[in-house]
């Protein structure tokens, strides 16, 4: 395994693809999802991962493009990504664009971000 | 350990000098942090995390604190009613840096120089030497931005002639006319507009792409949510690329098909010629202002980052016959030459004092300060006692006269601004002088006013006939804070971060 990081700038780039790939609406969804696929694949052979976005908005790690009321959902919860978010090892290079329940506020420690499912 | 801060109204970023070399000090964020506070249960969170929450709650995050430095009120009330000054909030920014700082370098972060626009006036410096204060920091020196850049690009001791600092950032524009001279540095003239930057670059050529889109049977992709997200960075993404290439194809997915607006650089730069033109007229604003031609520029220093567009260096090689400089990364160019300084000054340099062995920068005054006086028709007037662009350090006196025998006080009003009619500058009260008894009719009052190197106020003023002071005033003005008052605000910042842990 090389020591060598890939630049972000060259993660930037294919993430910009991926997007395309993600929001595709053609004849030939198949072949799409297979090039997205091995993208996502030659990001992770060199270390870079797409964030995960199931739970809690961690700030962290999502941007949040937008709030929205959903009672059936947790407070605080990603309820939607528009965009995936990569990060090679701790360092974020990419924050994922998220929709997130609204958070409920000063009640306390944790409710905000915690999944009380 | 000390550090450079180039504390930016949109991004800030950290240098240090290590192994004689200045370097930009990685970040939690990287190697630039946006000036961003988010308060998140109210402890306050700074940077790219800030920014991502901002949509959560606009009414707890705070951004473009640096607009407010210097003026009175809050620019944060927070869920408990706790009013946050703009210094408070620069603070908070400032703490965060310095702390990311001391975890990157492996030590604690004390001292620390920071750059300041040439055009804040006092009060805005004040404002920043207060918040390095509360954020636990020495200030070492306020430094105007144009000046670090000139120390960055080397041009103490290795150069001399007359140069421009053309600063465009993301949402505002400076420049600077400074010359050199063996170990001195002198800003001559300088000037900017706080509403012009890359943003406004990228606001057209995101409405191109919408009306392309439009017209090709598209949608309206401009509506405030995703589909306008994606045109943003997008567009964006398509202006970085058109710095190095000559063409590139804005990819932008609608709700039902991949839409693509392929774009020049020469259309981008016919769309956006209005913004850059701006540009030059304020450059050639401040030449004229240094009674200078674009002949008399031996080089244009390159900083912030939207002046990497190749039109900025074309349009200025027309106006001086030569490239300009862009040796430095232009994003870092501030705060790497913040931290050459701060390397510099010697150790038991106070604080506010500039001594001929501290490097020998000289900035000017952005403003003309004056006091109100009555003309000789009896008007309130605006009388410039230091002018515009007068070099700072710098002292002058001026002779004033009682308007009356036996005039038992004198109102005392401040004035920054350079017209002479009294409601088109700036007017602070400062404070009603007692005058000595039995002072004749046009007794002589000499005010002395002075700037020290980081432009803070000093007043003094001086009863001619009895030959003696009536006092000199550090300019103390209801805006800024009181030391009893920043030593609160420090304690409150603590106890927010000792709440994060």
């Amino acid at each position: 395994m090389s020591e060598q990081r890939i630049s972000s700038g060259l993660v930037l780039g294919i993430a910009a693809i991926i997007d395309r790939l993600d929001a595709y609406a053609g004849s030939d969804p198949a072949s799409a999802g297979s090039v997205r696929d091995d993208l996502l694949e030659l990001l992770a052979l060199n270390g870079v991962h797409p964030v995960e976005c199931r739970g809690a908005v961690d700030s962290s790690l999502h941007r949040v493009v937008r709030v929205v009321e959903q009672p059936e959902a947790a407070p605080g919860a990603v309820v939607a990504v528009w965009a995936r978010g990569y990060a090679s090892g701790e360092t974020v290079i990419r924050h994922a664009q998220v929709v997130v329940n609204r958070p409920r506020k000063g009640e306390g420690d944790g409710p905000w971000f915690s999944q009380t499912r | 350990m000390r550090i450079g801060i180039d504390l930016g109204t949109t991004y800030s970023a950290v240098a240090a000098v290590r192994g004689g070399t200045a370097e930009i000090v990685d970040c939690q964020d990287g190697r630039l942090t946006p000036s961003a506070v988010f308060f998140d249960d109210g402890r306050p969170v700074v940077g790219m995390s800030a920014k991502n929450m901002a949509a959560v709650s606009p009414e707890d995050y705070v951004d473009l604190v640096k607009r407010r430095m210097g003026m009175p009120g809050p620019v944060h009330i927070d869920e408990k009613g706790r009013e946050y000054r703009p210094e408070e909030m620069s603070a908070i920014i400032l703490a965060h840096l310095a702390s990311q700082a001391g975890l990157s370098l492996g030590g604690e972060v004390r001292e620390a120089v920071i750059t300041v626009p040439a055009y804040f006036g006092d009060a805005a410096r004040k404002a920043t030497r207060d918040a390095a204060e509360i954020a636990g920091l020495r200030p070492l020196r306020i430094l105007n931005e144009p000046t670090a850049a000139g120390i960055a690009y080397g041009l103490l001791r290795s150069e001399s002639g007359t140069f421009m600092v053309y600063d465009l950032g993301g949402g505002t524009f400076d420049v600077t006319v400074m010359r050199v001279g063996g170990d001195d540095l002198e800003v001559i003239a300088t000037d900017g507009n706080r509403a012009l930057g890359g943003f406004d670059f990228d606001n057209i050529l995101i409405t191109y792409a919408a009306l392309e889109i439009l017209a090709t049977g598209g949608p309206e992709l401009r509506d405030g949510g995703q589909g306008e997200a994606r045109l943003r960075a997008a567009c964006e993404d398509a202006k970085r690329r058109l710095s190095q290439l000559d063409r590139a194809m804005i990819r932008v997915a609608g709700p039902d098909r991949l839409h693509q607006v392929p774009v020049t650089r020469r259309r981008f730069e016919e769309i956006t010629a209005g913004l850059l033109a701006r540009t030059e007229d304020i450059s050639e604003s401040v030449l004229a202002q240094s009674n200078l031609g674009w002949t008399d520029i031996d080089k244009v220093l390159l900083v912030g980052g939207s002046s990497r567009m190749p039109m900025v260096a074309d349009m200025l090689q027309r106006l001086t016959g030569r490239r300009p400089s862009m040796d430095i990364n232009p994003d870092e160019a501030v705060a790497l030459g913040a931290a050459l300084l701060a390397d510099q000054i010697e150790p038991e340099d106070r604080p506010v004092v500039v001594g001929p062995g501290a490097g020998g920068f000289r900035d000017v005054t952005s403003h003309g300060m004056g006091i109100a006086a009555l003309d000789d028709r009896g008007v309130r007037s605006n009388t410039v006692v230091i002018p515009r662009n007068t070099p700072i350090p710098c002292k002058r006196l001026r002779d004033f006269y009682t308007t009356r025998a036996n005039q038992a006080e004198v109102c005392f009003e401040l004035t920054e601004g350079d017209s002479e009619d009294i409601d088109e500058v700036e007017v602070t009260v400062l404070d009603m002088i007692a005058l000595p008894p039995d002072l004749p009719e046009q007794a002589p009052l000499r005010v002395g006013m002075g700037f020290d190197a980081d432009a803070t106020m000093y007043i003094g003023l001086f009863d001619v006939t009895n030959e003696r002071f009536l006092g000199e005033y550090q300019l103390s003005r209801p805006e800024n804070m009181t030391r009893e008052a920043k030593e609160a605000s420090r304690r409150t910042l603590l106890e927010l971060e000792a709440g994060r842990e």
